[in-house]
């Protein structure tokens, strides 16, 4: 039998969301080689193991709570279908009504929402960094899976208050980016800052990350990664609306490099990479909530805007006390409520209406509506997780505890939590030799 | 020493005269430094000097631009007679070291840290017999690799501060016809420091330290400083003027006319300032760091000091321009 061209359509839209779904399980990459590079050499096996290890625990959790919390049938605050899903037409059409339209099998929008909820988690992870148990992954990816993440996903993709509202966040600058970051911040103020962060008198040390080439792939994976990200979430590819989203993104992503290492070259007098590549990071996280809504100069100023101010507020979280070491809050938090917001101020009625979300944005005559939806929907998902999280992270503090010991932190958690090293050969000296492998080097000891 | 007079002087200009003062109190507690230590061993029964000696100051103190912070920079030198026996020549040497180490030690123990990069007289490399030393300077000059050229840049700013100053005149004599043998040698000299970058941002501005420690202060040491001691130092290497001072340098090059007058006045009169305001930079801190020598608050400076710091900052930079062409001029 020859296929019907509705047949052909959905074929040509599902290959795309599956493609897309492994780009940004690919961003995975992305984050354990941006966060490993820009931490110490002593933590790296760590850093860059524990995201695999999350990965794992979020798809499970996802699976058997998370998606059917996020996006199966409910109320306005969460869905209440579709737990332990088992990818049939059947639970499709029972649970998860929001999907009825879709030409997409849901077994492939499950994976691309499973790799959107790994990615908020792993944005989470950079306010951990260098200090947290392991113990804390384990049950913090859980908790985040199924208690954080699916409530603001819900209330602004699964059919919540927020999508009633017409809030435009198209892939997610508030859902995904905002989430983790806000995460981030409360646990590295629960956590405090790292030892030799803070001097006396307030002043703060630079600790540098071990690795700037691996910051550099991890940020180009990333930047990769979000054609997915972004293109992806045009739910299919055959009225090529999916080329025009991953133009702006990658319009906005280029101006966000340049004018952050600009602004670095003008305030510090030295064209700094780090800088740069969070420049590149903070408009990709802003340009994920207005790709479908603006035209390309639009989408150039929100990158190079966002850019400049992530620039300033990491200084200047910094100079507050707040140790965040991948800068998870200024480049996801900020640029997330900046992206959110620009949405609001940018959006083309032609575009609104051709995604049929909300409307046009402040500079296209839409008036403060839409932005203060944007505005709103800000405000609702940035009290909810700061709440639950800090509520969250806050009792795993009291009962088990989030930081390693002094001694642990000191020597590094690649010996402290696994046993060994990331990089041997290079820290062999600090290497504590366990008692049956230094009884077998004597054996074999040719004196 | 009761620095708090020095603070209520805000005028980069009225603090220049103290810069003199403060290098002939350190010249003077080295000094003494160096003759308590020459007695220390006699008193542990180690003997008298061997040789005649000197001691030779690098760095900053080469320059007589020590600050009110400064590390150890320094060196031996002796005159080893030409019918010494070996036994006599390594019991010699060995009492070099022992000197060497005391004169460090002692002159720590006082508030002179060692320097970091190891220019001291206990290090084998910054003391020896005048032979020695001509030998090292020549394998410098064979090889001018960046450390190499680091340690002739080191040389070029010695003076002798104890001891007679003859002693290094071979050196300093076989530096002038290295140099003048070797064209390509001032253009790895030059290469070696200028990467030094002047901290002067888009239209003017000052660019502070934006984070860390020193957050909001001027790195004045690296930042406008010692730019312009490596490029006068390198104008004079590259005329065959050696003396050690970046004042006395200066004043050579305008006697031999190698910059227009008023350019040379110009010069001297932003690096007396600079000096004078290297005198206030431990006491923006207070916490007797030797990094902190490098550091000025800006917001600690009068607005006539910003200013003369910015325009030494802009000459700073139009040094290291015309320094750059000097290779292919010389």
């Amino acid at each position: 039998m020859e296929p019907t061209l509705e047949q052909l359509s959905s074929a040509i839209d599902s290959t795309w969301v599956m493609v897309s779904a492994i780009l940004v399980i690919m961003m995975q990459i992305g984050f354990a080689l941006l966060e490993a590079g820009s931490t110490r050499m002593k933590n790296a096996g760590h850093i860059a193991g524990k995201t695999v290890l999350t990965f794992g625990i979020c798809s499970i959790a996802f699976w058997a709570l998370g998606f059917g919390l996020t996006f199966g049938d409910g109320n306005s605050f969460i869905g209440l279908t579709g737990f332990f899903f088992d990818g049939s037409a059947e639970q499709a059409a029972a649970s998860f009504s929001g999907f009825s339209g879709a030409s997409v099998p849901i077994t492939i929008l499950f994976l691309f929402q499973l790799a959107f909820a790994a990615v908020s988690l792993a944005i989470a992870w950079g306010g951990f960094a260098e200090r947290a148990k392991l113990s804390v992954y384990f049950i913090f990816s859980i908790l985040f899976t199924v208690l954080i993440y699916p409530v603001v996903g819900h209330w602004v993709w699964g059919g919540g208050w927020l999508a009633e509202l017409g809030m435009q966040d198209f892939a997610g600058s508030t859902v995904v980016h905002l989430q983790g970051a806000i995460v981030a911040l409360v646990a590295t103020i629960l956590l405090k800052p790292r030892i030799g962060k803070y001097n006396r008198d307030g002043s703060s040390n630079l600790i540098p990350g071990h690795n700037q080439v691996y910051s550099v792939l991890g940020v180009l994976f990333l930047w990769i990664g979000w054609f997915g990200f972004n293109g992806g979430s045009t739910l299919g590819s055959t009225d090529g609306f999916f080329g025009y989203v991953a133009m702006t993104t990658n319009l906005a992503t280029a101006a966000g490099a340049i004018a952050a290492l600009a602004i670095s070259w003008i305030v510090m007098g030295k064209a700094d990479i780090p800088s740069m590549l969070n420049g590149v990071l903070a408009a990709l996280v802003a340009i994920t909530a207005s790709c479908a809504f603006v035209d390309p100069w639009a989408a150039v100023v929100i990158g190079a805007v966002s850019g400049i101010l992530t620039f300033f507020t990491s200084i200047w979280f910094d100079r507050m006390g707040i140790d965040d070491p991948i800068f998870a809050f200024s480049v996801h938090g900020v640029a997330g409520i900046w992206g959110t917001l620009s949405t609001g101020l940018f959006a083309t009625p032609e575009l609104a209406e051709k995604v049929g979300v909300g409307g046009a944005g402040l500079f296209y005559g839409g008036g403060f509506t839409q932005l203060g939806v944007q505005a709103l929907g800000l405000v609702g998902s940035m009290a909810y997780v700061f709440v639950v999280s800090y509520m969250i992270l806050a009792a795993l503090k009291a009962i088990i505890g989030l930081r390693v010991t002094e001694e642990e932190e000191v020597v590094g958690l690649d010996i402290s939590e696994h046993g060994v090293y990331g990089y041997p050969e290079l820290l062999q000296s600090e290497r504590v030799q366990p008692a049956s492998n230094a009884k077998s080097s004597t054996t074999h000891s040719l004196t | 020493m009761d620095l708090t007079p020095l603070h209520s002087l805000k005028r980069a200009g009225e603090l220049a005269p103290f810069a003199v003062i403060v290098n002939l109190i350190q010249d003077h507690i080295i000094r003494q430094g160096v003759t308590l230590a020459v007695m220390e061993l006699a008193k542990r029964g180690v003997g008298e000097p061997p040789f005649p000696f000197a001691f030779i100051q690098f760095g900053s103190g080469g320059r007589c631009e020590q600050a009110l912070i400064s590390d150890q920079d320094n060196g031996l030198i002796y005159q080893v007679p030409s019918d010494v026996d070996p036994s006599t020549l390594e019991k010699a040497h060995g009492y070099f070291h022992l000197l060497g180490a005391t004169i460090v030690q002692g002159l720590e123990e006082v508030g002179y840290p060692p320097c970091q990069g190891n220019v001291t007289c206990v290090s084998l490399r910054w003391r020896g017999s005048i032979e020695q030393w001509l030998e090292r300077l020549d394998g410098w000059a064979a090889h001018p690799i960046w450390e190499n050229a680091r340690y002739l840049l080191l040389a070029s700013d010695a003076r002798v501060l104890w001891g007679d100053s003859k002693l290094f005149t071979p050196v300093l004599e076989r530096f002038r016809s290295l140099l003048a043998n070797n064209p390509l040698l001032i253009g790895r000299l030059v290469s070696n420091t200028l990467h030094y970058r002047v901290s002067l941002g888009l239209f003017g501005r000052i660019i502070p330290e934006v984070q860390g420690r020193y957050r909001g202060a001027i790195n004045l040491k690296y930042g406008v400083y010692l730019p312009i001691v490596n490029c006068v130092r390198h104008f004079a290497l590259a005329n065959g003027i050696f003396v050690s001072s970046t004042l006395e340098r200066i004043a050579l090059i305008r006697e031999h006319g190698i910059w227009p007058i008023a350019f040379c006045d110009e010069v001297e009169s932003h690096f007396r300032q600079l000096l004078g305001m290297r005198l206030v930079a431990p006491l923006h801190w207070q916490d007797g760091q030797y990094t902190s020598n490098s550091y000025i608050k800006l917001t600690e400076l009068s607005p006539d000091s910003t200013v003369m710091t910015r325009t030494a900052m802009r000459l700073a930079i139009r040094l290291q321009r015309m320094t750059e062409k000097l290779p292919s001029v010389y």
